[in-house]
């Protein structure tokens, strides 16, 4: 039957790999962009300098991109290996933005990405802007495909569950393109790219400046890394806000678990900031609680309920009850001997026959399950409270920060006197390197263990999704992965670090710092053994 | 829309399509990848090797992704039951390709003799696994695999490595690797001159000569392993030399002679006109690659443990209604693509000296 170890450890497996993933594709999403702004510059102003820019950063960008791609193969292949029940109940639905993300978006990003590289001195000016801007708009694109998916995981509609083919079917192609998930996630996860790709320029020119090298250089990354930011990180708190707002009208569970709400409040509830949430108790100790503010975030108004944890818990145990109805009138209809009136009645009570399947992990057959298992399986639709309250308010306060970092820089470069002396600013902008990419790991984790119990919110349980596969295999592939990826982020950090200190002089155009000291070596001229 | 069964038919057409396009593009890149070590013996060498792939192998790599993905899109239980019975040689591949784009990009950013050579070692394995174990991969699939479904459609699978390396999937993982070397040694010798392009020529004449043996030989053997048809009323008859049925009618023939024109071709031009060499090792690919989907069709997987249960294109697909919005989407995409992938090609064209190597030693590969 279900193997719990397989179950974790493929649950693991995924973790790990995706969120793995999701260092690379940040940097790649705001890079893109920034590239083409720099480009954009230069083709209109003729200055080399931006060339030097678009090239210098591409180089940083190039580094990156190599394990975006290597890491993203993984995820592509992983749903069918690892979750292949998932593929078969889901397919129908999940698998269409998965392939069109294959033909819209990464055949551009990947074709004209060799030309970005190899294409300055084939191209024109224009065509190899073009170019650049094909490879941003390309990555965007995946952004918005593979979120798309990710969406209907969280709300999953425009789609029907069939008895006979056993899994859901597409109903609607432009219910599950609309999807309104869809449309905050991709907003929130692009900014949040932008952002991280901001942070990266700006940190290091703040580096450069510091050093009082490539000034000229350094200044206009820093300016240009500045203003994008700021507009990114804007827009990242304000639709961090839509995605708090989205939870709260399909993901009501969700809500209440990063809120740590376990008792519905009367409207308009108060927002928790701090606290220690325990599962055991179901209560949160020491909570320091602002009035009215959760309310407003999750509803929009003063007056709707925000529904508390142990009355959503009561809320699945019904619909587990009517899902075993719906499960003992599939096995009717699927053999064929269900009258119309049982017909009926399955119809109706199919939407919840997710919530039955809940009850495999503790009776294969479900019809008899016991008072007992109904319970247990209606405490775990909870989620983990403790980690999602904190993570996410991680992440709200490393958006705060930056919001501060790129403000204040923003200001900065745009007055008298300029950046350069703002010492104290620089070293904030510096140390602030990594903080973008906490903010994204934790709001994944959000996301993604904020959905557990479900694959499928509502639809097909995370233990039931996985492959048949043995605890020797999931040992075998995660070792791999482990070896692997160790491997490659020491040297990606490693050569990050190299071509950062060295700055444009790596790009042997003989204007920047260290050209002087660099020789060509001729080690190379010899045979290799 | 369409009806059911002519959607499941053009899928099967077109999937097929993105693999041999992922076999006609990513495949010279694999077989110059395989070839790093040995073509190539100094540095700049190597370098015109690598750079007579570099702006092209990431876009190739996409076929790849978009095969996976439309199976996922077109036949779900193929995805899942496929991809999870062969767990450990497709995580094999995957490790694999990991080493490809870093070892192309990160080989250049140092110019230390061992971080080179360390990254072409890495190119080569990253290229001769993936090309072997794609044909031990597709080899399976006339063995049978080892699943079940329950009465909830669910997959039981037990697949193992060891299971998988049958001598009939080694011989196929050969055809492949022989034919991806081919495919790359001509690619490579229409973009770069002297002494690199002998060394591959000779290279192409004997991958030719091993693609021919094993392609033979894996038709004859076929004949004496159990293969599937399609009975009366939905059920599978399995027996001995079943998958050579198609060939009652003798004009499937020209499927495998197709094949083996090719490989002719390939290997007379290999030194003379590599141009015609190519088109040779290119119209052997597909010669194989349909030979085999046709011997195969209609099914995807077939099942040793319930016959019945093999997956065809019938009774694996995705509904109607997802069928027709795919194919909308790639009747728009397909064309674009093909479009601007032919003038980046057009773009980047030229054969790659040592000169032009040797000036741009900071912005190529
Ligand atoms: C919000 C953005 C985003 C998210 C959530 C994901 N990816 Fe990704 N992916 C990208 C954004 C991206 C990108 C920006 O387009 C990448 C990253 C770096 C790169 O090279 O392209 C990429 C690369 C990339 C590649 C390599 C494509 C190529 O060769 O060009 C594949 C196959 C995937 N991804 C597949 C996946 C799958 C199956 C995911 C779901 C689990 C996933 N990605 C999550
Ligand atoms: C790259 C960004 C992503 C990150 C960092 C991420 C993170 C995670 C994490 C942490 C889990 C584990 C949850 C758990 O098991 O407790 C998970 C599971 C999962 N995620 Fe994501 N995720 C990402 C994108 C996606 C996307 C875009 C999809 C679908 C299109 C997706 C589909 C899944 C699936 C199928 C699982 C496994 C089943 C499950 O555990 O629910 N993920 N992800
Ligand atoms: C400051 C205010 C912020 C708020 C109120 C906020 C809110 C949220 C919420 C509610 C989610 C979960 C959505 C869901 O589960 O469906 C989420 C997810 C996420 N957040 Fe934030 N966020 C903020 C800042 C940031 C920052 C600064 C970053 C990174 C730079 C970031 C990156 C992400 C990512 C990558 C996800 C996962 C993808 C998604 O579900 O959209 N967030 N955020």
């Amino acid at each position: 039957m279900i193997i719990e170890e397989v179950v974790d450890l493929s649950r693991l497996q995924f973790a790990l790999t995706a969120l793995f993933h999701f260092l690379f594709v940040p940097l790649t999403l705001g890079l893109t962009f920034l590239l083409a702004i720099m480009e954009s510059v230069y083709v209109m102003t003729g200055k080399q300098i931006y060339k030097d820019m678009t090239r210098f950063w591409g180089k940083l960008f190039g580094i990156n991109f190599a394990l975006g791609i290597a890491t993203g193969l993984t995820m592509e292949f992983q749903f069918g290996t690892n979750w292949a029940y998932f593929s078969h109940y889901v397919g129908d639905v999940f698998g269409a933005p998965l392939a069109i993300e294959g033909m819209m978006a990464f055949f551009l990003e990947s074709t004209f990405i060799g030309l970005f590289f190899f294409g300055w001195d084939r191209l024109s000016k224009v065509q190899h802007l073009t170019v650049t801007w094909l490879v941003a708009i390309g990555s965007n694109m995946s952004a918005l495909w593979i979120l798309v998916a990710n969406a209907w995981m969280q709300n999953p509609i425009g789609a029907e569950f069939n008895y006979a083919t056993m899994r859901m079917e597409l109903t609607s192609f432009s219910e599950l393109l609309l999807n309104p998930v869809a449309q905050v996630k991709f907003i929130h996860t692009v900014a949040a790219g932008y952002v991280t790709g901001s942070m990266f320029v700006l940190s290091i020119s703040a580096w450069y400046l510091l050093k009082g090298r490539d000034l000229a250089f350094a200044r206009r990354s820093f300016a240009i890394a500045a203003a994008f930011g700021f507009a990114s990180i804007c827009s990242v708190i304000l639709l961090g806000d839509e995605s708090g707002y989205e939870a709260g009208a399909v993901q009501k569970m969700k809500l209440a678990a990063i809120e740590a709400e376990w008792e519905t409040e009367e409207a308009p509830a108060a927002f928790t900031v701090v606290g220690l949430p325990s599962m055991d108790d179901q209560e949160t100790h020491y909570a320091l609680k602002i009035p009215f503010v959760l309310g407003l975030v999750a509803t929009r108004s003063l007056d709707q309920q925000v529904p508390g944890i142990k009355e959503l818990v009561i809320g699945s145990e019904k619909r587990i009850r009517s899902g075993i109805e719906a499960y003992r009138l599939m096995e009717l209809v699927r053999e064929g001997s269900a009258t119309d009136e049982e017909f009926e009645t399955f119809d109706r009570l199919k939407v919840d026959l997710g919530y039955a399947l809940l009850l495999k992990r503790y009776t294969y057959d479900v019809v008899d399950a016991t008072d007992e298992q109904i319970k247990l399986a209606a405490l775990d639709t909870v989620p983990n409270v403790p980690v999602l309250f904190w993570l996410f308010r991680l992440m709200v306060a490393c958006g705060f920060w930056m919001l501060l970092i790129f403000g204040l820089s923003f200001v900065f470069t745009n007055i008298r006197g300029g950046i350069t002396e703002k010492r104290w600013l620089l070293k904030m902008a510096f140390i602030s390197l990594p903080v973008p990419w906490i903010a994204v790991e934790a709001g994944w984790i959000v996301a993604e263990y904020g959905r557990q119990p479900w694959s499928i919110g509502e639809i097909l349980p995370t233990f039931l999704s996985a492959s048949t596969l043995t605890v020797g295999d999931l040992y075998f592939s995660l070792a791999g992965f482990l070896i692997f990826y160790v491997f490659l982020i020491v040297v990606e950090i490693y050569l990050m670090m190299k071509f950062a200190r060295l700055g444009p002089s790596s790009l042997h155009t003989g204007n920047y710092h260290f050209e002087n000291n660099l020789q060509d070596n001729n080690l190379l001229a010899e045979p290799l053994k | 829309m369409p009806d059911l069964e002519t959607l499941q038919l053009l899928w099967w057409i077109l999937i097929g399509f993105m693999f041999i396009a992922f076999a006609l593009t990513d495949g010279f890149d694999f077989g110059v990848g395989v070839l790093l070590p040995f073509a190539a013996k100094t540095d700049t060498e190597r370098r015109i090797l690598i750079n007579s792939i570099a702006p092209h192998w990431d876009g190739n790599q996409v076929w790849f992704v978009l095969a996976a993905g439309s199976v996922f899109a077109a036949w779900p239980p193929v995805y899942g039951t496929a991809f999870s019975l062969m767990y450990v040689p497709l995580m094999l591949i995957l490790y694999a390709l990991f080493l490809r784009p870093v070892g192309f990009d990160y080989r250049s950013k140092i110019e230390d003799v061992r971080w080179r050579a360390f990254w072409d070692w890495c190119i080569f394995v990253g290229s001769v696994i993936p090309a072997f174990l794609f044909g031990v991969a597709f080899g399976n699939l006339f063995l049978g695999m080892p699943f079940y479904f329950d009465e909830f459609e669910r997959a039981f699978v037990s697949g193992t490595l060891l299971g998988m390396l049958h001598p009939f999937a080694l011989l196929s993982g050969v055809l492949s690797l022989s034919l991806l070397v081919l495919h790359g040694s001509v690619y490579a010798s229409l973009r770069t001159e002297g002494i690199v392009k002998q060394r591959l020529s000779s290279f192409a004449f004997s991958a030719s000569l091993v693609a021919m043996l094993s392609f033979i030989g894996a038709g004859i053997w076929l004949m004496g392993i159990n293969g599937y048809s399609m009975g009366s009323a939905g059920t599978v008859l399995y027996g001995e030399g079943l998958w050579l049925n198609i060939y009652d009618n003798w004009h499937m023939l020209a499927l495998p002679l197709t094949g083996l024109i090719g490989l002719v071709i390939a290997s007379r031009n290999a030194g003379s006109s590599p141009g015609l060499a190519f088109l040779g090792s290119s119209v052997a690919i597909i010669g194989v690659m349909v030979t085999a989907g046709a011997t195969l069709f209609p099914f995807l997987v077939p099942s040793s443990t319930v016959v019945n249960d093999s997956i065809t294109i019938y009774n694996g697909s995705s509904s109607q209604y997802t069928l027709t919005v795919m194919m909308w989407a790639a009747a728009v995409f397909m064309p674009m693509i093909l479009a601007y992938t032919l003038w980046c090609y057009r773009a980047m064209w030229g054969r790659i000296t040592q000169k032009h190597i040797e000036q741009n030693s900071h912005s190529l590969y």
